[in-house]
Order: C-alpha cells, then structure tokens, then sequence
C-alpha cells in the first residue's frame, strides 16, 4: 500500500479499517543472495538500496531483537554533514542529502526536520578552526556559514554569553542539518525493503558463522541454519562479539553512552546547538522534550546503562552554556553500546574471508550517517569495490598507517 | 639603591590573603606558616626509608606525627608528605639534614604551591559529603586519616584531625575558585537545616531519641 | 561505580582514568635491531597497539587513580553488568608477569 494524502482520506471515510501491517513478519527461508546481520537503521538501509539501487532482493535482515530495539532507537537524532577530513566530509554529505530525499525514497514519514546546527566557538583559536572545517564543507557542497557573536545572539540568545571563562566568540552553522524521528527510519527502511521482497526477521539471533573451503556459506540461527553466499555484519556496538566467530579482533573498544530527555517544555530551542567548551549538545523534540547528551562514560561496556559521574557532567556542560534549562526536569535517561573505533571512524568493507563483509565502527555518530552508511555498503556488496565515498573506512587503515583521525585523539578509543 | 626609585621589595600574600567564614556551625580559614614536604622514594626501599625515619611510615591512607619530619601524610605507596609548622621556604633541606641517610630518598619542598584550608564546625561533614566522593564515615575515614581525591573538578588531598575538622590541601593556583565552590555548598547547607530540625521535631522517633 | 582498590578501599570511579585491555601491559619488545621495522614486528605492535578482544563479559582492564594515590590498577569486571571481580596493583601483576619484583 503506498501512503499517501488520497489513502489517508479514503481510509478515513472506510473507518480506518483498511490499514495494513506496514511490513511482513516472515519465517526465514533456507538460502537468500545476501544476508544482512543486524537489523538497526544501517541494516535495513543496506537493504533498501541493495534492492532499489542494485537490484537485489533476495536478501535476509536479521535482527536478535524487535525492530528499532537497539540502537536506531536510543540516539539523539540529529543529522548532519559539517566534518573536515576527505575521507569523512564527502561521504557525510552524501548522507544528509540522502535524508533529504528519503521520505519521498521510502514512502514514509520519517519527520526529517532540517532545523540546523550550530557549533559555538569560545576562542580564536577555535573560530579559526570552524573557518577551516566550513571551507571543507563548501568544497563538498555542504554548505556552511559562520557566524560573529551577534550572529550567534540572534539565533539563539538565551545562551550564557557572559561566561569570562568560556565567552561565545561565534559559531559554525549548518542550515541543512536538523533531527528525524529515529524509530521511524527504522520502520521506514524496513516496510521499503520488505516491499521490494527482502524478508526482515526478527527475534533471530546469530550464534555462528558457517566456512566452507575459506568462503562464507550461511549462519547459524536461534531459528534455524540460513545460507547464503554473502554475509554482511551491521551489528554497531556488539561487533566484537559478532567477529569472535569468525575469530577477528577489531579496533574497536565498546562503550556506553548516555543520552537524556527533559519533560515537555514550549517550543525554545530551534536548532541543535553544541558547546564547544565542554561535551554537551541539545535539540529539542517535536513533543517539546529537550533532547541533549555528552562523552562516553569511558569504560567498556555493554550494559545500556551508564554512571551518574557523566550524567554530572552532562548537566555542568549544559548548565554552563544554557543556565536557563536548570528549572527543567529529566525525564529519561538511557545508554546505547558503541563502537568505538581506535580512530573515532567508522569501517564498511570486506574482510579477510571471502563473502564476509564488515560494517560498523560509527562510534556515536552512527545516527545521521544511517543512508550514507546502507548505500555505501550495499554498493560493496554488490560490486565488490567500496563506493567513492567510503574509500577510507578500511579495516587494515591501522595496518598501513591511514587513519581517518577526526579528532585527532590517536589510538585511543575513550577520548573520541 | 637611589632615593628617586620605588622600593620594589615584594610582600609575600597568602593565596585568600586572609579570609575567612564562619557560619557558626561551620567555619572555614587558611592555614598559613606550614610548610609542605613531598618525600618520594622507590616502593623498593619503602622498608630502609621507615628505619630512616624512625620506624614512622605511615600506610597509604593514614598519617602520624614524626619527631623528624612533622606530620606524614601516606598519600602513595612511594610517596610520603611531610607537614610542617613552620615558614621556612626550604624545609626540604631542614628535613635532609635530619635524616641520617637519604639516599634513595627525595625531597622537594612543595610549601608555596599549596593552600591549606582548615573545615570544621557542626556541619563541615554535611558540607564535604556534597563535595567530594570520599565516604567520610568514622569507621571508615577515622582521625588522621588522609586521602587525596576530587572536589569541584580540582585535586585535594583530605586530612582528618578530628571529628568535625578536616584540612583540606589544595593547589594554590586555583584556590579561589575551590573557596568559591565550598563557600557556595556551606550556603546551601545552611539554608537546608531549619527544615532538617524541623522534621526531627516531627519525628516522634528522633524527637523521643 | 565504585572499585575496591586494594590499598585505600572502595573508590569512587571518577577519581579514575580508565586506559583499557590489561593486556597493555604486555608491551611487544624487539632485540635484534634489524628486526625493527619488519612486517612481523609491525604486526606485533599494530596488534598491541589497535586490536582488542573487546569481550560482552568478564574483562580485565587497566584503570589510574589519578586524583587519588596515582596507582595503575588491573581490574576484572563485567561489561555486561559492571560488577567488579577483582582489583589488584598492576605493578603486582606485571611484576609476577615479567617474574620479577618491580624496581
């Protein structure tokens, strides 16, 4: 069924009745084209375009959980494209121009809402830093503008602009950035794919990885063996523990991060805004939730839940750029598990066995780059070639002394 | 030096230049004319370094007084403090002279990159158990014991020296601001115990105690 | 979270830097000079360097009282609970790994 106003009215004047389940609920086959291990957001999206895009449909998702359990459900929401080095800016535009044609590609409404962002400033220094990531932005047609202290004072005067420790020199803003609801691309993706055929199954855990003669042949299931010729692992946050079975060690460390909601408040916040003094950035929901979070609380994890030091933190960082939010309440707090790559990138590439493809390292920024992610990897899939894009996320980048370093914290995982 | 030239002779100020609080139930002022000592050794020679001193190392986490070097305060399993009444800007070599062998043993006077703040009063350990994630209980922080940890993002190193006193040595540099945060937590815990007593008062459990 | 160090009791974590694997601890070394920048001495420390089990369980983990006694502690812990196993001094450890007392 494809939704539209018409279908809105037509179900309307039938009393709602007509409505079907937006995607199916399949039991698995024996043998599929490619199998897809994990479906979160970037799992569902590797689905999608390898169906629209390339054609193939003969593909399994398969989830440990329910849909939109891990975590496409537990970001912050907020899309993007304002990074600085090659290997990263071209591929994030990709992505945000993917989002923002992706409710017309899916046929859903994801409620992409390009509000922007705004990256503050608090020293020369960094202004000049914002001046060098902006150019890079432009030169990847992702536009970008910075602004003076008045500038920033008018998009969002309430801030602390007083501070003699930290002042607001300016600030980075990108008008196409914004916030999707998250869940929603998670449902999205998987009623697009499941239309064009790909079985979406949940509640279907991978316990092992079948070889024969070198190659992937399929894997083993809480539901069952399931073979195909080509596997791809989109696991984000459990990555290790996926690759112990085909006994890889990654560069990747897991790591809790939390995030929190206030209590609904009138509408106050109109971008996302991120403080540049200290690790704390905040949007605000559609349901009027001051949506914000920070660091990593530090530590290996996979508990989904963090320690209240960094809530701590959290609310100083916020506190100090925006005094006002101390009246609000916190709703909710919760934690997803990254993976936190050894150089803060991310990884879409074929491994060492032969039809055993690798994605994951999104540390956490995996959110915006969900169709920038799916694409890239579908197209891996189906040519064997990374896409033009993604051609810095190797595996081996360690190996041959190509890290993609962002932040520019080395190998250590903790620190980015 | 020429009549028409300004005396340049510098006055030597404290890092709070001599302020003081005192809430009643709490008061707070810097210790000054003490001088601070860092011994540091190998974990190796811990043993020849206690017969140095007199037998008198204490263990990490405690601290005693030394005829020979004041009170030591076992900050690290390699690393004893020493804490001395006196103003004397080189107490490291008072202390070296004393000691009748050192080597394996260095000294650094750290006086001058110190504050001392002397915390006691009623309520100073409702005020530092909202500042730092020390548990403060007797059984477990009893007098003369010493720790270094957290408060306000800043290092301190805690000495207990009695049941309601507390000196806290902090780094001079950002004093002010640690002042700033303990003179702000004394407020707020001054202003929440008319409604704690008040509630004992409703208690007929408490009260009758 | 709090972890019991062996010397002072229970801590609170964020008097701690967290570093991660213990298995730092076990740094490759190279003798022969020759050898420096073979591709096996290369793989060594590409390995110590970015590789890690990263296990959903019982890890062993490098932690550092920086604003407490400046020790580097070895602690077990799971990372699905966050339940700490076991905390020991890491220059115990490496020392009984290198099968000598540390000086």
């Amino acid at each position: 069924m494809r939704y539209s106003a018409w279908q809105v009215i037509k179900q309307g004047l039938n009393g709602h009745s007509g409505w079907q389940a937006a995607f199916r609920d399949p039991e698995p086959k024996t043998d599929y084209d490619v199998i897809i291990v994990g479906g979160g957001g970037h799992g569902l999206a590797t689905a999608w375009y390898l169906a629209s895009v390339h054609g193939i449909t003969k593909t399994a998702v398969l989830e440990k959980g329910w849909l939109g359990s891990g975590n496409i459900g537990r970001n912050t929401t907020i899309i993007r494209s304002n990074y600085l080095l090659p290997d990263n800016e071209p591929f994030y535009e990709l992505s945000l121009q993917l989002w923002e044609g992706l409710e017309q590609d899916i046929n859903y409404n994801a409620m992409v809402s390009q509000r922007g962002i705004l990256n503050l400033a608090h020293s020369d220094a960094q202004v000049d830093a914002y001046a060098r990531r902006g150019n890079a932005m432009h030169l990847a047609g992702a536009g970008g503008q910075l602004l003076d202290t008045a500038g920033v004072r008018k998009r969002v005067p309430f801030l602390n602009f007083d501070d003699a420790r930290f002042p607001i020199k300016g600030g980075l803003w990108q008008e196409r950035a914004g916030t999707v609801r998250h869940d929603a691309v998670a449902w999205g993706y998987a009623r697009a794919a499941d239309s064009r055929g790909v079985d979406v199954i949940q509640n279907c855990e991978v316990t092992g990885i079948r070889r024969e003669g070198g190659r992937v042949v399929g894997v083993d299931t809480s539901r069952g063996q399931i073979n195909a010729p080509k596997i791809a692992i989109c696991v984000a946050g459990n990555s290790s523990r996926v690759m112990s079975m085909v006994d890889q060690r990654l560069p990747i460390e897991s790591h809790v991060l939390q995030a929190f909601v206030s209590e609904g408040l009138k509408p106050t916040i109109p971008g996302v805004v991120t403080y540049g003094a200290g690790h704390f950035y905040i949007s605000q929901s559609d349901k009027g939730g001051l949506v914000y979070g920070g660091d990593i609380d530090g530590y290996n994890s996979y508990a989904q839940r963090g320690n209240l030091p960094t809530v701590e933190d959290v609310a100083e960082g916020g506190l100090s750029l925006m005094p006002m939010i101390g009246r609000a309440k916190m709703l909710r707090s919760w934690g997803g598990i990254m993976d936190m790559s050894m150089d803060g990138s991310p990884f879409i590439d074929k491994t060492d066995i032969p039809g055993l493809y690798f994605n994951g390292g999104w540390c956490y920024g995996g959110f915006k780059a969900t169709p920038g992610s799916g694409y890239c990897y579908a197209h891996l899939i189906a040519t064997d070639t990374p896409h033009t894009v993604a051609t810095g996320y190797r595996l081996n980048r360690f190996r041959t002394g190509h890290p993609v370093d962002e932040r520019g914290a080395g190998a250590q995982p903790n620190l980015h | 030096m020429p009549e028409h030239m300004p005396n340049h002779a510098l006055q030597p100020t404290t890092a709070l230049g001599g302020r003081t609080l005192n809430t009643g139930s709490v008061s707070i002022y810097e210790v000054t004319e003490r001088a601070l000592v860092s011994l540091a050794f190998k974990a190796s020679d811990r043993e020849h370094v206690s017969a140095v001193l007199g037998g008198s190392l204490p263990a990490v986490g405690s601290s005693l007084a030394s005829h020979l070097a004041g009170r030591l305060l076992g900050l690290q399993i390699d690393q004893t403090w020493c804490l001395i009444e006196s103003t004397d800007s080189a107490m490291d070599k008072v202390i070296a002279r004393k000691l009748s062998d050192t080597r394996g043993i260095y000294l650094t006077d750290q006086s001058d990159a110190w504050t001392i703040l002397a915390l006691s009063g009623d309520t100073c350990r409702q005020v530092l158990e909202r500042l730092c994630p020390l548990d403060l209980d007797e059984s477990v922080f009893p007098i003369d014991a010493v720790a270094r940890t957290v408060i306000e993002h800043t290092g301190v190193i805690i000495l207990r020296t009695g049941r309601d006193s507390f000196e806290l040595i902090t780094p001079r540099s950002s004093t002010a601001s640690f002042m700033h945060a303990i003179e702000t937590v004394v407020e707020h815990v001054r202003n929440e115990i008319p409604v704690r007593s008040q509630d004992r008062q409703q208690d007929p459990t408490t009260s009758n105690a | 979270m709090q972890i019991p160090h062996p010397l002072l009791g229970l801590r609170d974590a964020s008097e701690f830097v967290y570093l991660g694997d213990a298995s730092l601890l076990n740094r490759p070394s190279v003798d022969d000079p020759a050898e420096l920048g073979s591709d096996a001495t290369l793989d060594a420390f590409h390995e110590y360097l970015h590789l890690r089990h990263n296990p959903a369980g019982v890890h062993k983990e490098l932690w550092f009282h920086e604003q407490g006694d400046r020790s580097w502690l070895v602690v077990t812990r799971d990372t699905t609970t966050h339940e700490i196993l076991d905390c020991a001094l890491a220059r115990d450890v490496a020392g009984a790994s290198f099968g000598a007392e540390s000086t």
